[in-house]
Order: structure tokens, then sequence, then C-alpha cells
């Protein structure tokens, strides 16, 4: 039973964390990097309250949370489809209850963050007496666990089943072109990084507006709001160059100026946005003047066109990327601070347009294997 | 015609391609060479898909670096294996490369019939099979006005009566409408079909004419 584990923890724990690691010291950064060192209990300590508080907020933090063990189940999934994890069905032998309590606990290993987190939240919520909310929470993480537990289990089983799938998305039989297959790739292809992102990104905006009730106009709220939507996009931007190094690699010989190329990415982007662009619209006058909401427009499309150039120059591995895109936001949240939006649009079209210019023709995806 | 001049390509530290100076006069060429010679990253490079060092001139005066739409408008290209997103129909391709290579519909609707791909190109590429992906993207080379067409591999995979199809169409764009060809192929031509203005092949890092 120790051999097996020590198996899994090799091929599945130790993969998931090499390849989330970027992103998951992303996350870190927000929580605990945004605050000054002095605050962070406080700051911690209100967030707990908050959640504990609120059962619609309670409903919000176990959403989030449910996606993360999504995509930790999706992650064993993916590998053991993979050619050189055949042997892992020899696990098929044990007893079925010995391999359900090998799986649930390589959930538990993949899920330890979100545990870690969820102590301080029992402590606190046990302190004050709230043991609904508690055993609540203490419930539902043994239920997500047991529940992707059984999941891997049966996916040991029957390798060749799909056990989570999003094939209720609707597919589409429109007349496709150049900006549609990349959002038909998102459809098709990252159906779940995009069910992520665009969970994440709404919650982050209404988040934001609900959160800041002030008693005068303020767009900077709106915008610092959109920003954190915006970033929630970058696994798509990164995706999407992958995309076009690999499929859409013939465009490059295209007899098309680099001003036509902008444009293909410029309604690639208000397309990918246009359900944040809904969002935003239904806050006028509330939240956001009207005046103000084309400058909303053009800084999301900005953002990720200037995410998706800085991937001309190279496509490293994610977590690399996930730095840069740390700087740009750290660099975007204080120039908004500082309401100096017409900075941030002539500093982005600039460098995007210096990306197209110097790094377009001149990118090789046989150099970063 | 087109001349390449001080080409270097490297990969890495590795020197690929050394040319200091070559010239295509119009006509077919069959390109030739051992695997790993250069000869796909030659033809990626004239179809402006690669950086290099040096300069490609088509037609005496268009420089894939100073002209580049204009020289792109004017070379075409094939890859042996080539690689569409599998979602898209082959109808959705082949107008967009209409759209940008400024094709004609109506010559390319031929061509599809005579290649027998308009009988699946409204199906996703996912579903086609190599041969059938192989025609698809040889109908593409064709769309426009191109002075050069670069055919890597372009008999791999396909069937016999498709051969036979594209040795015509060759036939019938070098003959007619003055396009130039440079071919890569393993396999031996039907010479009774196609006739080479000349055989180069990539040995050395270098183009030597056989």
């Amino acid at each position: 039973m120790k051999q097996v584990s020590l198996i899994f923890n090799k091929v599945w724990v130790l993969p998931f964390y090499q390849r989330h690691f970027g992103v998951l010291l992303f996350v870190f950064f927000l929580m605990f990097g945004i605050v000054e060192g002095s605050q962070i209990i406080g700051y911690h300590l209100s967030l707990i309250n908050a959640t504990l508080e609120s059962p619609s907020l309670l409903l919000v933090v176990m959403l989030i949370w449910s996606l993360y063990a999504g995509k930790s189940v999706q992650f064993v999934f993916k590998k053991i489809s993979e050619p050189d994890q055949q042997f892992l069905f020899v696990s098929a032998c044990l007893k079925k209850s010995e391999l359900l309590l090998q799986t649930s606990f390589v959930l538990v290993k993949m899920y330890l963050p979100v545990l870690v987190y969820s102590v301080f939240i029992e402590g606190v919520a046990f302190s004050q007496g709230r043991i609904g909310e508690a055993l609540l929470i203490l419930f539902y993480h043994l239920l997500v666990c047991y529940a992707g537990g059984m999941f891997i289990k049966n996916a040991i089983f029957h390798p060749n089943k799909k056990w989570i799938s999003f094939n209720w998305f609707p597919s589409f039989k429109i007349k496709k072109s150049l900006p549609l297959f990349y959002i038909f790739h998102a459809l098709n292809n990252l159906r779940n990084p995009l069910i992520v992102t665009k969970t994440f990104s709404l919650l982050a905006m209404m988040a934001f507006f609900s959160g800041f009730q002030l008693d005068h106009y303020d767009f900077r709220v709106a915008m610092l709001g959109f920003m954190f939507a915006l970033v929630g996009h970058c696994v798509i931007v990164f995706e999407f160059r992958k995309f076009e190094i690999t499929y859409l690699n013939f465009t490059r010989a295209f007899p098309v100026s680099n001003f036509r190329r902008f444009i293909t990415l410029v309604i690639v982007y208000l397309l990918l946005l246009s359900p944040e662009f809904v969002v935003l619209v239904r806050t006028v006058p509330e939240h956001i003047v009207l005046i103000d909401f084309p400058v909303l427009i053009i800084f999301g499309v900005l953002f990720l066109l200037l995410l998706h150039s800085l991937l001309y120059r190279s496509i490293g591995d994610m977590e690399n990327y996930m730095i840069t895109v740390s700087i740009v936001a750290a660099a975007s949240f204080f120039l908004i601070l500082f309401s100096a939006y017409l900075i941030i649009f002539i500093a982005a079209t600039g460098f995007i347009m210096f990306s197209f210019a110097k790094w377009f023709h001149q990118f090789e995806a046989i150099e970063e294997e | 015609m087109i001349e390449l001049t001080e080409i270097k390509k490297n990969y890495g530290s590795h020197l690929v391609l050394d040319i200091p100076r070559y010239k295509f006069e119009n006509g077919i060429y069959w390109l030739k060479g051992e695997n790993g010679s250069g000869k796909t990253t030659l033809m990626k490079l004239i179809a402006g898909l690669i950086p290099f060092e040096g300069e490609v001139i088509l037609n005496k005066n268009i420089s894939i670096l100073k002209n580049r739409i204009d020289y792109l408008r004017k070379v075409n290209y094939t890859e042996a294996e080539p690689l569409y997103p599998s979602f898209v129909t082959g109808d959705e391709l082949i107008q967009l490369f209409i759209w940008t290579k400024d094709g004609d519909f109506a010559d390319t609707k031929n061509l599809m019939q005579q290649l027998k791909v308009d009988t699946y190109s409204h199906q996703p590429i996912g579903t086609y099979s190599s041969g059938m992906n192989k025609k698809l993207s040889l109908i593409l080379a064709f769309i426009g006005k191109p002075d050069l067409i670069l055919l890597d591999e372009p008999l791999v995979t396909i069937d016999t009566a498709s051969v036979e199809t594209v040795y015509s169409i060759i036939h019938e764009f070098a003959y007619e409408k003055k396009v130039s060809f440079i071919i890569t192929s393993h396999h031996d031509f039907d010479y009774a079909k196609i006739s080479f203005t000349g055989t180069v092949t990539v040995q050395d890092k270098m183009i030597h004419a056989v």
C-alpha cells in the first residue's frame, strides 16, 4: 500500500504542483503579498469572518474550492490517459476500498493548500461558537475528497470513460473567420479553463462592485475590478498563443500588414471579453458613468493584447509567464490608482506595436523546444 | 526567379544552412537532400515562415525583408505534414486563403473538384484522413496569384489518382500561368508527366545544382 501511495505521489501529486507552481504562487501572492506584514492576520480574520457571516459568500468560496478540486481531478484524468501511465491500471487489482482510500488521499494532497487555509477558518469558526458553519465546511471537504477519490478510482477501473466533461456546451455551426478560430478553440479545447476563467472573472467584478459602496463616483473601482477579471484571463491568452504557434502557423505567411494582424486580435479579445462587457453595462449608471465605458473596453482589449504580444518574444513556461503577468498587473494597478489611463493606453499600444514589428516574424517555436 | 543572398540559418548554435548566393531561374525544380539536410528549413525560409540572416529576392526586386506583403502575396507554400485546427472545415480554411491571398473562388472550386476535395470540404478537418488533409493543403498552395509555389513532399499520403491530378495541376500552373515550383520529394516522379528545369540538392548546408 505504501508503494502505491509513493507511485501516485510521483506520477500525479508532484507533477501537479510542478505544473501549477506559478499559478499557486500567484494566488499566494494575492492572498498574502498585497497586504502589509503587520496587517496580514487582521486582513485574513476579516476575510474569514465575512465568509462565515455571509452564506452567499461562503457559497462562492466553496464554489472556488470545488473548481480547484475539479481541476485536480481533471489533471489526474489527463495523466491516466497518457501512454506512459498505462501501467497504473494494474492498481485496479487492489481491493476497491483500499484503492479508494489511496485515491482519496491523492486528492487530499493536491487539495492541501485549501485544507491548510480551512484549518484556520475552522479554528476561527469554533472559537466564535459557529459550530454549524465549522461542521458544514468540514463535511464539505470530506465530501470533496471522497468524491474526488471515487472519480479517480473509477477512472483507473474504466480508463476510457469520461467522468467529468462539459459536453453540455452548445456546439455552434456558423461560418468561422480567423478571429472566430480562437474563440472556437476556446469553446472546443479549453472548456474547463474557460469556465474557471469566466467564473473567476465575473465573481471578481461582482465582488468589487458589491464590496465598494462609495458615497461618490470613483471610476478607479471599476477599473481595478475589471483588471482583476482581466488577470484571470492570462491562462486563456497563453493558450491562444500556443494555438497560434501550433495550428495557425500558416497565417505567418499571409500577405497582410501587422495592423491587420493587430485588428484580428482586437476582434478576438473583444469577443472573449463580451460576457464581461455585458456585466459592466449592467452596472451603468450605478457604478460606471456611460462616458467612461469605452475606456474600460479599450483597457480590457489592450491589457490582453499586451499579454499576448509579450509571448511573441518568447513563449517559455507558464511560471515565467505568470511572473510577467504579475508585473504587468502590478504596474497597471498603480497606474490605475493614479488615474493615469492615458499613460496605460500609450504604453500598452506602443509596446504591442513594437512587439508586432520586432518579434512577430522573428519568433521561432523550435527555439523554445 | 528567386535569388538567395548570404543566407545563414541556425537552430540554436547549430548552423543548418549557409548559402552565400544561389539563384533559381523560372521553372520547376526538384529539391533533394537527405533527412535533416535542411530542405524543409530552406522551403520555410523562402516561404517567410522562419527568421534567418540574409536576403531573399523574388523577380529581381521584391525583397522578403523590405516588401514582405508583396513578396508573400507571390509565394505560396504547403508543408509536408500540414496541421490545421480540427474544428475548422476545409471550406472555411479555403475561404480564409482566398480572402487573404486575393484568390479566385471559381478557380479554387475547379481545383477542389479535380482533387475531389469538394466532396468533404464541408466537414471539420478533425474528421479528415492524412490524405484528405494533404489534398486540402495542396489546394491552399494554389490559391491566389503566386509566382512561386513551394511544395514539400506533395505526393506523400495521397492516392494514385490524386497523384496524377497533382501532376496535371502543376503542369497547368507552370506552363499556362508561368508559375515556378520548388518541390521536395523522396519519391521519384513520372518524367512523362512532369519535366524539371533542374534538380538541386541541399548538402553540407549549401545548395548544389545536380
